[in-house]
């Protein structure tokens, strides 16, 4: 039997005032890293600021 | 800020953001992450797609990736609309960020120089430098001189 892909595209949907809406799931990616490293890094500076 | 941008959802300390780049490429899941530094009135800004990696068994957000999907305008509104949306929330606390590589801070000097009046209404914007790997600090925003990273922070009321 031919096995058919089916090829789902997303439309893109965008607005000057997007929706914001809360997921409380988004709660367990607190602690993620970046593969870059950047962020760990930059959190081991002290920062000496003007204001 | 006058431009399109996507939908987003967000935790409920509005430190993380996720939204669904569509472009030419396909989707991407974005997530936009602030988190704290060694001064607690500064948060990093990091964004990137999220990813998951086998070798750890969790998710990660690449923040080297280039995706080429034909929505840069749309992505950076996006996360400045974040920003918005963070310091709505924590208006005591300022944003620090910077790219991954200089192109990608360039990219971003170029995005706040664009929309510097508006911006400013809102933030005070400062250019910030990497001191021997130690420390940061801060100068004036000054869209000809090169900077390693950028400060935002929301205006008094």
């Amino acid at each position: 039997m031919k096995r058919i892909k089916k090829i789902v595209k997303l439309k893109r949907i965008t607005s000057k005032n997007p929706k914001i809406v809360i997921d409380p799931s988004l709660n367990e990616l607190k602690d993620i890293k970046f593969k870059s490293g950047k962020p760990d890094e930059i959190s081991k500076l002290e920062f000496k600021l003007s204001f | 800020m006058n431009y399109y941008k996507y939908d987003l959802t967000k935790d409920e300390s509005s430190t993380i953001f996720n939204f669904v780049s569509v472009g030419i490429k396909g989707s991407f899941r974005k997530v936009v992450a602030y988190t704290p530094t060694k001064n607690p009135s500064i948060y990093n800004l990091g964004f990137g797609n999220l990813k998951y990696a086998p070798s750890i068994k969790k998710y990660i957000i690449d923040d080297q990736v280039i995706n080429d999907n034909g929505d840069i305008r749309i992505v950076l509104a996006t996360v400045a609309q974040t920003v918005y949306e963070f310091t709505k929330t924590n208006p005591e606390i300022a944003v620090f960020f910077k790219g991954s590589d200089v192109r990608r801070t360039n990219t971003y000097k170029r995005a706040i120089m664009l929309n510097l009046e508006e911006l400013s209404e809102t933030f005070d914007i400062f250019g910030a430098r990497i001191i021997d790997n130690e420390q940061i600090i801060d100068e004036p925003f000054d869209y000809t001189k090169d900077f390693d990273g950028f400060l935002i922070k929301r205006k008094k009321k």
